[in-house]
């Protein structure tokens, strides 16, 4: 049963893909290049245990190097949605004579074959192919380990999103989040100016802590001198995988038990119309309905709260020279407008699920509807924006140019219009149902998981190597404004090719929308 | 609902319409005539072409060829001023899940030009009256199927339209609210109004539409007023009710399966 439900899974992603034209070929190409990544992402592995290894520190380097790709890959998850993937749901399994617990194997084995996770067993498989050349590990003990300490992984980023979607269940939860997530990053900002910090007492604690944590534990299985303590990381790993299961699996009992909290202003014209009505008096009853689509998503609001610590942190975290707090400006800025929304941004009507109908029905022309979706998106990221921008600016004020001030603001403009110039056509050519409630789910299809990495985040750590020498940016000022101006002029030309496309792919959006079964 | 002005144009005029997906051909060639202040049925098997005919006589879908005039004005999707004075429920009824019941109704009838006041006056008049007033606050996704048919239709009149599309307008509706319904139909259509609904449920239709079409296979297989007719003629031989002449024009089909 199970094996003929795997089948089906992906009879349902081709499906998906071969319904419009062109798209197997895109498919074929970002696998290619998925293959061609990987293979990187390998041989960067492969380099971390020979590195591990000719240091003489084989076991740290590697239990680093496992721990920063656990973090990146969750992060990576947590913001945009890509890794943990509900792909068929439980409501869905149930049609099936599965047990509960057979349900949950198969969802999360499914979803544990997501790019993501794939890339974090290529590279752990990459670190256990250099240490059997290097004659450390024999890969028959090394490859098991790399699939163990990935599926781990999953896990505990699943239960994590589990427990988070759970929290954003009830009316205090975002202020729970908000709460957590602000004390950790204040935490790490009061732990790294301390010395107490760096004193053995604690310095044994973090150290016994991350020897508990999967990639501790893989580590030491690895890579340990003999084979009792390499046993010993091995049950480690085993329990850390065991711990995010039960977790996992009672986060999804606690959530599936909640029922939705019936509240709501009293008149349905509310606040989100008095802000829509003040953002675009002509477009204001969609930009009111997409404001409350965007704030009504556990993800959205998730991003949304987590955004702003998370960004600040990078600026906190690092030393305040002034080449620095530029180059942190320009990064942060460029992303912060559009990185709580960009998850909604790039499918904007595949989270209307059947509704996507309604719009062709109303008496406007469907680009305005992508206009309103736009100018919402743009409305809720320049909260965090304007808080970011603050903050940095008050705590740079000494080492800021007003050059570079401006150079930094034209830089958030061009990168907000150039992402939702992206996101529009993404919308549009590369539609997928979502399912809305959950936290759960790859929700981007994979041209948008491309698009998102490369497009975005590649433009991001372009920026950080030309902010290189923020002195010498800054003199280029106006130029950077000319771009930003050029950017909006993109999104609008952009907008009005886009209406005719759309107008002519109403129907394959529809099908692809309104058609497809939520994945 | 306003009184208008019975117009002697058709309400609805289909010439030679044809909607096809690659080698299939939905509608085939449809020419329809719909007079104005009639509830006009529209009727066939699963599959025929119904929900299609509708999708593009609402702007849902473009027709493959032919042409659809709307109180005599010519209509495609981009037809956005003529929109506005028709009234849909769609088949999947189209509804923006993650609003509560009020605010969808609201947005709805902004879109279709309402000010704010006449807009939340009768979303209130309509939850009422529909039985939905205490569930007002409740995400539409949270919806029983039959309270989701109420709300499409009640999202479909909120703006007083001149053509109402209605697909399955009654099927999963309690009784009560069917009754009503009813009434509230004939009472547009009085007003000269019209309506334009499909139904798989024959004795409904045959009570409550003046007039009625068979479409099959794409085609248009029978059409003709009803108007009380205690008799109904198609090939020439009379048949005394609506389900007898659809189940003649449809075919009956073999009910035996061996292994039931």
């Amino acid at each position: 049963m199970l094996w003929l439900l795997v089948r089906l899974r992906y009879k349902l992603i081709w499906a998906n893909m071969r319904t419009s034209t062109g798209k197997v070929v895109a498919l074929l190409c970002l696998y290619v290049l998925g293959a061609l990544v990987a293979g990187i992402v390998a041989f960067g592995g492969l380099g971390a245990a020979i590195i591990a290894v000719k240091a003489g520190r084989t076991e740290p380097v590697a239990r680093a190097v496992l721990a920063a790709l656990f973090v990146s890959c969750t992060s990576i998850s947590l913001f945009l949605g890509i890794g943990p993937t509900s792909a068929m749901s439980d409501s869905a399994l149930r049609a099936y004579p599965l047990k509960a617990r057979a349900r949950f194997l198969f969802r999360h084995l499914v979803a544990a074959l997501d790019p993501i996770w794939i890339f974090l067993l290529v590279a752990a498989i990459g670190m256990a192919v250099g240490f059997q050349i290097l004659g450390v590990t024999p890969i028959v003990f090394g490859l098991p380990l790399a699939l163990i300490f990935t599926f781990v992984c999953y896990l505990w980023a699943a239960a994590l999103l589990a427990v988070i979607g759970k929290l954003l269940e009830f009316r205090s939860g975002a202020l729970i989040l908000m709460v957590v997530v602000m004390g950790s990053i204040l935490t790490v900002q009061l732990s790294a100016e301390s010395k107490w910090i760096h004193g053995p007492i604690v310095g044994a604690i973090v150290n016994r802590a991350i020897d508990l944590s999967p990639a501790g534990a893989c580590a030491r299985a690895m890579v340990a001198d003999d084979w009792t303590t390499r046993l010993a990381g091995f049950v480690v790993l085993l329990i850390c995988g065991f711990a995010g299961a039960t977790a996992l699996r009672i986060a999804e009992i606690a959530r599936s038990r909640s029922g939705r909290k019936k509240k709501g202003p009293a008149s349905a014209y509310d606040a989100y119309d008095r802000v829509a009505h003040r953002i675009s008096p002509r477009l204001a009853p969609l930009v009111a309905t997409s404001l409350r689509y965007h704030l009504r998503c556990n993800r959205i609001r998730y991003a949304m709260i987590s955004t702003v610590p998370i960004l600040l942190l990078m600026a906190l975290t690092q030393d305040r020279t002034r080449n620095f707090q530029g180059s942190m400006l320009l990064i942060i800025l460029f992303v912060t407008c559009f990185l709580s929304t960009a998850v909604m941004a790039v499918n904007f009507f595949g989270w209307e699920g059947g509704g996507v109908a309604r719009y062709p029905l109303l008496p406007v022309p469907l680009v305005d509807v992508l206009r309103a979706h736009v100018t919402a998106s743009i409305a809720l990221g320049s909260v965090p924006t304007l808080i970011i921008f603050g903050t940095v600016l008050w705590l740079s004020r000494a080492a800021l140019s007003f050059e570079l001030v401006i150079f930094a603001i034209a830089n958030t403009v061009a990168g907000t219009f150039f992402f939702f110039t992206l996101a529009s056509w993404l919308t549009v050519l590369a539609p997928r149902r979502v399912n809305f409630d959950g936290m759960m789910g790859n929700v981007m299809s994979r041209t948008a998981q491309f698009t998102i990495i490369v497009a975005a985040v590649g433009t991001m750590f372009l920026l950080r190597f030309l902010a290189g020498d923020v002195v010498t940016l800054a003199h280029w000022w106006w130029e950077m404004v000319l771009f930003a101006v050029a950017m909006y002029f993109l999104y609008q030309f952009s907008m009005r090719t886009l209406a005719p496309v759309l107008a002519r792919r109403r129907e394959k959006l529809l099908d692809a929308i309104v058609g497809a079964p939520i994945s | 609902m306003n009184e208008i002005q019975q117009n002697s144009a058709p309400a609805i005029q289909i010439t030679g319409l044809t909607k096809r997906y690659g080698d299939f051909t939905a509608v085939d060639n449809l020419s329809l005539s719909v007079p104005s202040g009639v509830i006009y049925g529209f009727l066939g098997p699963n599959g025929a072409g119904k929900s299609t005919t509708i999708g593009c006589l609402t702007g849902l879908l473009d027709p493959t060829s032919g042409s659809i005039e709307l109180l005599g004005e010519r209509f495609s999707s981009d037809a956005v001023v003529l929109k506005r004075r028709i009234g849909v429920m769609p088949e999947g009824l189209a509804l923006l899940d993650q609003l509560y019941a009020d605010e969808f109704l609201v947005f709805q009838a902004q879109m279709f030009g309402l000010d704010k006041k006449t807009a939340q006056n009768r979303t209130d008049e309509l939850l009422q009256t529909l039985g939905l007033a205490d569930t007002r606050k409740k995400r539409i996704a949270d919806f029983s199927t039959g309270m989701r048919k109420k709300i499409a239709f009640a999202a479909a009149v909120i703006h007083s339209p001149e053509i109402l599309f209605l697909d399955e307008p009654f099927e999963s509706i309690d009784p009560t609210t069917v009754a009503m319904l009813k009434e509230w139909l004939r009472r547009f259509a009085a007003g000269g109004r019209t309506v334009f609904m499909t139904s798989h449920v024959l004795e409904t239709v045959e009570k409550l539409c003046n007039h009625v079409a068979i479409i099959k296979e794409g085609k248009l297989a029978w059409n003709a007023a009803l108007n009380g007719a205690s008799t109904l003629e198609y090939g020439g031989q009379q048949y005394a009710s609506l389900e007898e002449v659809f189940l003649t024009i449809t075919g009956r089909q073999d009910s035996s399966l061996s292994w039931m």
